[in-house]
């Protein structure tokens, strides 16, 4: 029997902003999960705890993490202190979380199977995880900053900011700048967020894939303390996570930051490509 | 707005094709693990409106081929149609018409039954989202859990659970239900549910695969069977092709034994053997009617006193291909 | 067996990150290998042509990046985690960024780029600024009106005095270094995307562990863009130079600085009694001996050693190193040189590097150079203290 003289099949159409809701469904469950919530919240508590010890105790300038002297003559600087004092392994700890269970959470728990046979296209799936993660990623980092510059405004009140080059900006140039300081670390965390997820690609074990991609942060910034291997220091993964301090300086050498986002996003873009290959070729067995 | 006017050409409008086109056909299907071979050249044949018993005992690489039939896992080789479509390729135009439960339910812990259901269905790109909220309530009401509809899913029974994924298959209408043992953990009144619920699919139109191990339940709702054993299909076809595999065997009861297996070996029945405590021959009937027997005896002069015939329970003849015992073949 | 379309499948899909890494690869090596070669075709200058040019330039307003980078393959330290003892290790084996904007002689700003921290030299007309971030300390000294114009018109003089007979001042110094120095020009450096003249200068004392010296200075401003030293290494042990460079006036805005309301701003002015009397009471503490004896050199040129008599050296950074370490350590100074040094035959320590070598006699003289340690043992040797 042939088939080609048969009446096609019948192919069901498809509604409009069909992805804003996979995507949103996306978010939807991130949110509702208490674990990021309590991750969310131990993110905020951070700049909480920083400016009511620094409310209680006055620090002198040179003291404790960058900017905690400054706290005290403007509360803004609460934001660059908890970000600076979060970026190296909060942040991080909640990107790995979140991305390392990206996919390998779904797979273990067998959700996948029944995602991919709604159907969602891996490529589609794979989009919407990883906007998904991202956006929690820029959540984290605004949570940070938001309850820093809540915290700060309360407890200290906003004025003009000192830059570190000793120049004096006005409080909305400051805001600005501290937009700019968020935004850096939001891209900054993207390649990490990015590595999560391929590695969360490889197995249905989601807390080997988060310990894995906590490490991942863990051996770039060994290797980063490597005077030896200088050779490579710049193009290691948390390298430039500090570079958002460009932003609080008088002249922003905007080819330097442009450079360190391009080198983050050139690393979202290698995992994404690693992630797609590895979920296409992947056998859902779980 | 907008989706609604896409909606209007959404709802299937009879059958779309031929009914010669199976709504399953494999052909050469082969999967590996390692050197094991989970699936062996299976040419699978699903017509559509079938209710298809996909029997097997447990390790005979049911599932296998179901993930492969849904693009989950991809073949070594071989080819897949469903729908009158290849697959995977054309795996975004099918699927949305076809439900699934692969080997049980899996749902995220934490929301409760409608939030997880809700989750499915906003990911599906053919599923209206004007209409979500009634699909999730009927799928719900259908297997019977509006009641728990509430609950966190972690909360919920075995049974539930099960039911769960059956809603979650019949969230859309569908052309083709693939379910991989579908009353596991079900209590006999949810297997009975279930049992209902296929039969009333089928009557809608539907064609069901239904994989299962327990072949009671499948004999009484299938109307086909293929029977996997180590990765390779034994046997496939109709109920009634599959069951007169096994012959059926006439049981005559009569003083006068002589005539009457006389009367049996002049029509060709094969096998005949003579119980003279209980005064009864036997052979297999094979192609010949039992009423012909039932003359032939009384034409021979022999006193009929009794005829039976006993087909072969579907148990006998799986058990006779896929071997007796426990064990889990490789 | 033959490739299944399984495996042939899973194999195109993995072209992707490939693909990606090597567009990635691509994009970052093309621009850089476009900009690096080919080699830029300047025409050839001699030494003394070069040496001139410098001098005669006429470059006043540049802004730019300096990095600078040190090599010098020192044995890491215990106990890095202390602040001292990075400070230390960030000095001698580390990369250190600096902006600096020139508009003339009367303003200069420059500003050393911590990575959350920030140290500038604001120059701007009679005020010098300082501002550290670390410590928001301030510093203002204004510099006095005439000798600001004193200043200014000796420029001028030098300057006019130059353009006279650049030519021979450069020959004069070539000649001055070419008994102990071996120079050469290569023209086909590349610095901070300017097209660049090399001067390689090459001890030939083959004692002193210079290898060589090279100069690179940009084809058409003629303003030194990268000095690189090297040691024994094929990296240069020590470099400094412009990774970008505009000779673009800098905005007015760059040199005008105001000190943060609320910092605490030491002033001081230049010229004034004040300053007269501390000059007069260290005048006075020379004469009565308290100061410290002034350190020696012995031996010319690429050879010669600098030696710390025992008083001297007692407040040398190496022993503010082993001190700093301690404190927070615990470590016995001793232990931590140990660590750091090796013990000649002679009893006495050595401290060796890709470029300097430290020699510390058992007389508590220290002698330092960048030559090998035999030279320091024949200076310590000859020169008892
Ligand atoms: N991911 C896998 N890796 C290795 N072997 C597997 C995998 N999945 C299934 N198998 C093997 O393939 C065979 C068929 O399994 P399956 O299809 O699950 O059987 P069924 O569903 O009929 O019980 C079994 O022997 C099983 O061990
Ligand atoms: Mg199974």
């Amino acid at each position: 029997m042939s088939f080609a003289d048969l009446t096609l099949p019948v192919v069901r159409p498809r509604y409009r902003g069909a992805f804003w809701r996979l995507y949103k469904g996306e978010v939807g469950i991130s949110l509702r999960r208490r674990r990021n919530l309590a991750l969310l919240a131990v993110l905020s508590a951070i700049p909480l705890m920083i400016g009511i010890a620094v409310y209680l105790s006055t620090p002198r300038a040179g003291d404790g993490p960058a900017f905690l002297g400054q706290i005290t003559g403007n509360g803004l600087f609460l934001v660059f202190t908890a970000l600076t004092v979060c970026i190296p392994v909060f942040l991080p700890l909640v990107v790995g979380v979140v991305s390392g269970d990206s996919i390998a959470g779904e797979a273990g728990s067998g959700t996948l199977r029944y995602l991919l046979t709604v159907p969602v296209t891996r490529t589609r799936l794979l989009v919407a995880k990883t906007l998904g993660v991202a956006t929690f990623t820029a959540l984290a980092v605004a949570v940070v900053a938001v309850v820093g510059l809540v915290t700060g405004a309360v407890l200290f009140g906003l004025g003009n900011v000192t830059l570190l080059s000793g120049d004096t900006v006005s409080l909305g140039t400051g805001l600005l700048r501290a937009l700019g300081v968020s935004a850096y670390v939001m891209v900054a965390l993207f390649g990490l967020a990015a590595g999560g997820m391929f590695i969360s690609t490889l197995t249905e074990n989601a807390i080997a894939a988060m310990a894995t991609t906590i490490g991942l942060v863990m051996v770039s910034a060994l290797l980063d303390a490597v005077p030896q291997l200088s050779a490579i220091h710049g193009v290691l993964l948390t390298h430039n996570w500090l570079g958002f301090g460009e932003f609080l300086r008088s002249n922003v050498d905007t080819a330097a930051v442009l450079r360190w986002s391009a080198l983050h996003l050139a690393y979202a873009a290698v995992f994404l490509s690693l992630a797609w290959a590895r979920l296409q070729s992947k056998d859902v067995t779980s | 707005m907008t989706a609604a006017a896409t909606a209007a050409a959404t709802t299937t409008q009879g059958p779309p094709y031929d009914a010669v086109v199976p709504a399953i056909r494999t052909t050469g299907l082969t999967r590996r693990f390692g050197s094991q071979v989970a699936v062996s050249a299976v040419d699978l044949l699903v017509p559509r409106g079938a209710v298809y018993g996909f029997l097997g005992p447990n390790g005979s690489g049911k599932t296998t081929t179901i993930r492969m039939l849904l693009g989950l896992l991809a073949a070594d080789s071989g080819e897949i149609e469903m729908l009158g479509q290849p697959m995977p390729d054309a795996l975004a135009q099918v699927l949305p018409r076809v439900g699934a439960l692969i080997e049980g339910p899996a749902f995220h812990p934490y929301l409760t039954g409608t939030a997880n259901l809700r989750r499915l269905d906003v990911s599906d790109a053919t599923a209206n989202p004007a209409t979500s909220k009634e699909r999730i309530a009927a799928a719900l009401s259908r297997v019977g859990l509006t009641a728990a509809a509430g609950k966190k899913y972690r909360n919920y029974s075995l049974g539930m659970k099960q039911r769960l994924g059956l809603a979650a298959a019949l969230l859309q209408p569908r052309d083709l239900l693939v379910l991989d043992e579908p009353t596991n953990g079900l209590d006999p009144q949810g297997t009975r549910e279930v049992r209902h619920l296929v039969r009333e699919l089928a009557q809608d139109g539907a064609t069901v695969l239904v994989s299962s191990h327990l072949l009671a339940e499948v004999e009484q709702i299938a109307t086909h069977i293929g029977i996997m054993s180590g990765g390779e299909l034994l046997r496939q076809g109709t109920l009634t092709e599959v069951l007169s595999d096994g012959d059926a065997v006439v049981t005559v009861t009569t003083p006068d034994l002589g005539e009457a297996l006389e009367a049996l070996l002049l029509l060709g029945l094969a096998d005949a053997t003579l119980d003279r405590e209980h005064q009864q021959v036997q052979a297999r009937l094979g192609e010949i009617p039992a009423e012909a027997v039932a003359q032939a005896v009384i034409n021979a002069g022999a006193r009929l006193r009794g005829l039976t015939v006993e087909r072969p329970h579907l148990e006998d003849l799986f058990v006779s291909l896929t071997g007796e015992g426990f064990d889990v073949l490789r | 067996m033959t490739t299944s379309p399984r495996s042939l499948r899973r194999r195109a899909a993995w072209s992707a990150p490939v693909l990606t890494a090597a567009a990635i690869g691509a994009a970052t090596l093309l621009p850089s290998a476009a900009s690096a070669s080919p080699h830029p075709k300047l025409p050839a200058k001699t030494a003394a042509q070069l040496l001139a040019a410098v001098q005669s330039s006429d470059v006043s307003t540049l802004s730019g990046t300096i990095v600078e980078t040190a090599r010098l393959g020192l044995p890491s330290l215990p106990g890095t985690n202390s602040s001292a003892a990075l400070t230390w290790q960030t000095l001698v084996s580390g990369t250190h960024t600096a902006r600096v904007w020139f508009n003339g002689v009367d303003q200069q700003r420059l500003a050393v780029l911590g990575q959350l921290s920030e140290s500038d030299v604001v120059h701007n007309g009679r005020n010098v600024w300082t501002y550290a971030s670390d410590t928001q300390a301030v510093a203002h000294t204004l510099l006095p009106a005439n000798a600001e114009k004193s200043a200014a018109t000796s420029a001028t003089k030098a300057e006019n005095l130059q353009k006279y007979t650049p030519q021979g001042a450069a020959a004069a110094a070539l000649q001055a270094i070419t008994p102990s120095t071996q120079v050469a020009v290569d023209p086909t450096a590349r610095v901070a995307g300017q097209p660049a003249y090399t001067l390689v200068l090459t001890p030939r004392d083959t004692r002193s562990t210079v290898r060589k010296v090279a100069i690179a200075i940009d084809a058409t401003h003629n303003v030194p863009l990268r000095v690189q030293v090297f040691g024994a290494g094929a990296a240069p042990a020590f470099e400094t130079a412009f990774t970008n460079i505009s000779y673009q006036a800098p905005a007015a805005s760059v040199f005008a600085f105001t000190p943060p309301s609320g910092a605490k701003v030491t002033n001081d002015v230049l010229g004034t009694a004040a300053q007269k009397k501390a000059a007069d009471k260290l005048g006075t503490k020379i004469k009565t001996g308290t100061a410290k004896v002034s350190p020696t050199v012995v031996g010319t040129g690429w050879t010669s050693v600098l030696v710390l008599p025992a008083s001297t050296a007692g407040s040398s950074p190496l022993s503010a190193l082993t001190s700093g370490s301690t404190s927070s350590k615990g470590d016995s100074p001793t232990a931590v040189l140990s660590h750091l040094t090796t013990t000649l035959p002679s009893g006495d320590k050595l401290l060796s590097s890709a470029l300097i070598n430290v020699l510390l006699a058992k007389d508590g003289r220290v002698l330092v150079g960048a030559v090998s340690p035999s030279v320091l043992e024949q200076a310590a040797a000859g020169q008892p203290g």
